[in-house]
C-alpha cells in the first residue's frame, strides 16, 4: 500500500515539475524578442543633385535641398537658367511640403517721384520655376497648387528648372523705367541688376 | 530485477540533479535580471545636421559660398545668408512635435571672462510629426553690417577694448512619443555661425555631422512581474526535484525502512511477552512448526505459559520469534519480504 502511494506521488510530482519547467520555458521565449538590427535602419536622403546652368553673370550654390542663385543681369532679355534634379536616395517615400522661392516683389527698386508708385524687382525681372510633377516631365509652374503633396518615391528624381529673365524694354512701362534708371547704376555701359534668388524644396515623409 | 530497479532510481537521481543545476542557474539569471534596467525594446535614431552660408559683400556684391573662402574683410560684408538642415530618422514611428528658433548674441571676452548679450531672438517655428522622419530645412539672414555698426557704437560709448564675436545659433528640439518604447523622447541640438569682430574675419559654422544612437524602453512593472513569475516557476521546479530525489532515496532504502518500522511496532506491541536472545539456539533436535501470524505465536505462548524468544537473524532484514517447548518449537519468521 505504502509503495503504491509512493509510486503515485512520484509520478504526480514528476508531471507537475515537467509542467512547471515547460511553463518557464514558454514564458521565457514569449518574453524575449530580437532587437531590430541597426544595419537595417532606413535613412532619409532627399537632395538636389547635378546642377547645370545656362547664362553668364550668375553663380549657383547648392545646399542639400536648397539652392541660391546670385546674379548680375545687365542686358534686357538676358536669361539665366538653372537645371537640377531633386533626388530621393533614402529609404522613405517623400512628399513635397512646400517650395519657397525668393519673392522678387519684395525687393524694392525705387519710388516714382511723379506717380508715387513703388516699383519692385519683379517689375523688371521675370522668374519661372518648373517642376516635373509625379516624376514626369510635365513642367508644372510653381504658382500652381498641384505641386504641394507631390510624391517623390524612393530611388526616383524630379527635374527642376529655374528660369530668370531680365525683361524686354517693351515689357517695362516708362515710369518704371525712369525709376529703374534713377536707382540702378550704369556699370560698363549697362544697368546691372544684382540680386539673389533662393529656392528651398521642403520634403516630408509620405505615408 | 531489484538491482535493475535500484540502478534506474540512481539514474533518475542523477538526471534530477542535473535539472536542479540548470534550473538554479536560470533562476539566478532571471533573479538578477529583475534588478537591472534591462529593456526588451530598442529604437535606433539617426540624427544628421548640415549647415552652410553665403556671404554678400558690398564691393562686388557677389555671394561667396562657405566652400570657397573663409576669410573676409569685415567692412565689406553686407549680409550672411545661412542655410541649415536637421534630419532625424527613427527606426519606428513616433508622434509629437519639433521646433526651432534663431537667436543672435554678441560675446565679449576680457581677461578670460565672457559676457554674452542677446541681440536677436526669432520666433519659434513648430511643426508636428507623425511618422519616422523629421526633416527640417530653412535659412536665415544675418545683417552683419547693421550688427557690427550697432556693436561698435556700444563699445565706443562704453570705452571698451575687448575681443568679441557675433554668434547666431539655430536651436532645434523635438519631443515625440514612441508607442514601441512606451515613452517620450526628447532631444535638442544647436548649430552655430560664429563671426569674430575683427578687420579680417573668418566665419566658422558647426560641422556637418551624422550620429546614430539607441534608445531603450524602461523595464516596467509588467516585465518585473514576468521575471518574478519565471523565478517562481524555477524555484517550484527545484523544490519538486529535491522532493523527488528524497522520495527516490527513500524508495531505494524503502523496503528496509518499512521492515524496521514494522519490526519496531511488533517489538513494542509484544514487548511484555518477549525475551531477547543473544544467539539463535540449535534447533536440530526440535520439531519446527511455523506459524503464519504473530498472534498465533502469542496464543501459543499464553497457552504454554512460555515467553516468546526473539532474535534478529539478519540485520535489518529478518527476525525470528519462537516459543520453545520440550521437543517442539513454534516459529514466526518476520522478514523484509513479507512487509
Amino acid at each position: 500500500m505504502k509503495l503504491k502511494v509512493s509510486n503515485r506521488m512520484i509520478s504526480y510530482l514528476f508531471a507537475f515539475s515537467s509542467i512547471l519547467l515547460a511553463l518557464a520555458c514558454f514564458t521565457i521565449t514569449k518574453s524575449f524578442s530580437m532587437p531590430e538590427s541597426s544595419e537595417g535602419l532606413k535613412k532619409w536622403n532627399v537632395y538636389l543633385d547635378g546642377t547645370d546652368t545656362r547664362g553668364s553673370n550668375g553663380n549657383v550654390i547648392v545646399s542639400h535641398d536648397s539652392f541660391n542663385v546670385s546674379l548680375a543681369l545687365s542686358n534686357h532679355n538676358e536669361t539665366y537658367q538653372v537645371n537640377t534634379k531633386i533626388k530621393n536616395d533614402g529609404g522613405f517615400n517623400a512628399r513635397l511640403e512646400s517650395i519657397d522661392i525668393t519673392n522678387l516683389s519684395n525687393i524694392k527698386i525705387g519710388t516714382s517721384l511723379k506717380t508715387g508708385v513703388t516699383y519692385y524687382l519683379s517689375d523688371y525681372v521675370s522668374l519661372s520655376f518648373k517642376y516635373a510633377k509625379d516624376n514626369k516631365s510635365n513642367n508644372v509652374y510653381v504658382d500652381s497648387d498641384v505641386l504641394k503633396d507631390d510624391l517623390l518615391k524612393m530611388g526616383t528624381s524630379n527635374d527642376v528648372v529655374l528660369l530668370i529673365k531680365y525683361k524686354d524694354l517693351k515689357e517695362i512701362n516708362a515710369d518704371a523705367l525712369e525709376v529703374f534708371n534713377d536707382n540702378v547704376k550704369v556699370v560698363s555701359g549697362g544697368r546691372v541688376i544684382r540680386f539673389n534668388v533662393n529656392v528651398s524644396m521642403h520634403y516630408v515623409e509620405a505615408y | 530485477m531489484k538491482k535493475n530497479k535500484v540502478a534506474l532510481y540512481y539514474s533518475l537521481i542523477v538526471v534530477l540533479l542535473v535539472l536542479i543545476g540548470i534550473s538554479s542557474f536560470l533562476f539566478n539569471y532571471f533573479y538578477n535580471l529583475r534588478g537591472e534596467d534591462l529593456s526588451l525594446e530598442e529604437m535606433t535614431i539617426n540624427e544628421a545636421n548640415k549647415m552652410s552660408y553665403n556671404v554678400k559683400l558690398f564691393d562686388n556684391e557677389f555671394f561667396k559660398s562657405s566652400d570657397e573662402e573663409t576669410n573676409y574683410v569685415l567692412s565689406l560684408v553686407d549680409n550672411i545668408n545661412t542655410y541649415f538642415n536637421y534630419s532625424t530618422v527613427f527606426s519606428s514611428p513616433v508622434v509629437g512635435e519639433y521646433s526651432y528658433y534663431v537667436k543672435g548674441s554678441v560675446i565679449m571676452e576680457e581677461n578670460g571672462e565672457k559676457v554674452s548679450n542677446e541681440i536677436y531672438r526669432g520666433d519659434t517655428a513648430s511643426y508636428n510629426v507623425n511618422g519616422s522622419v523629421i526633416n527640417l530645412s530653412s535659412s536665415f539672414d544675418i545683417d552683419l553690417d547693421a550688427v557690427v555698426r550697432a556693436f561698435r557704437e556700444q563699445v565706443l560709448n562704453l570705452n571698451l577694448n575687448v575681443d568679441s564675436v557675433i554668434r547666431y545659433d539655430v536651436v532645434y528640439s523635438y519631443k515625440v512619443y514612441s508607442d514601441e518604447l512606451a515613452k517620450s523622447l526628447v532631444n535638442s541640438r544647436t548649430l552655430s555661425v560664429v563671426i569674430p569682430v575683427k578687420d579680417i574675419t573668418n566665419i566658422t559654422i558647426t560641422e556637418d555631422a551624422e550620429v546614430m544612437r539607441k534608445e531603450f524602453s524602461d523595464l516596467n512593472l509588467d516585465d518585473n512581474k514576468l521575471y518574478l513569475a519565471i523565478c517562481l516557476e524555477f524555484i517550484g521546479a527545484i523544490l519538486i526535484f529535491v522532493l523527488l530525489i528524497a522520495l527516490l532515496v527513500r524508495r531505494i532504502n524503502g523496503q528496509v525502512s518499512v521492515y524496521e518500522d514494522a519490526l519496531e511496532k511488533l517489538l513494542n506491541k509484544y514487548d511484555s511477552h518477549l525475551v531477547y536472545l543473544k544467539e539463535l539456539p540449535d534447533l536440530a533436535d526440535y520439531n519446527v512448526l511455523f506459524v503464519e501470524e504473530m498472534e498465533d505465536l502469542l496464543a501459543t505462548s499464553k497457552k504454554t505459559k512460555t515467553p516468546i524468544s526473539y532474535i534478529e537473524v539478519v540485520d535489518k532484514h529478518e527476525a525470528t520469534f519462537m516459543v520453545l517447548l520440550d521437543k517442539q518449537v513454534y516459529v514466526y519468521k518476520f522478514s523484509s519480504k513479507n512487509v
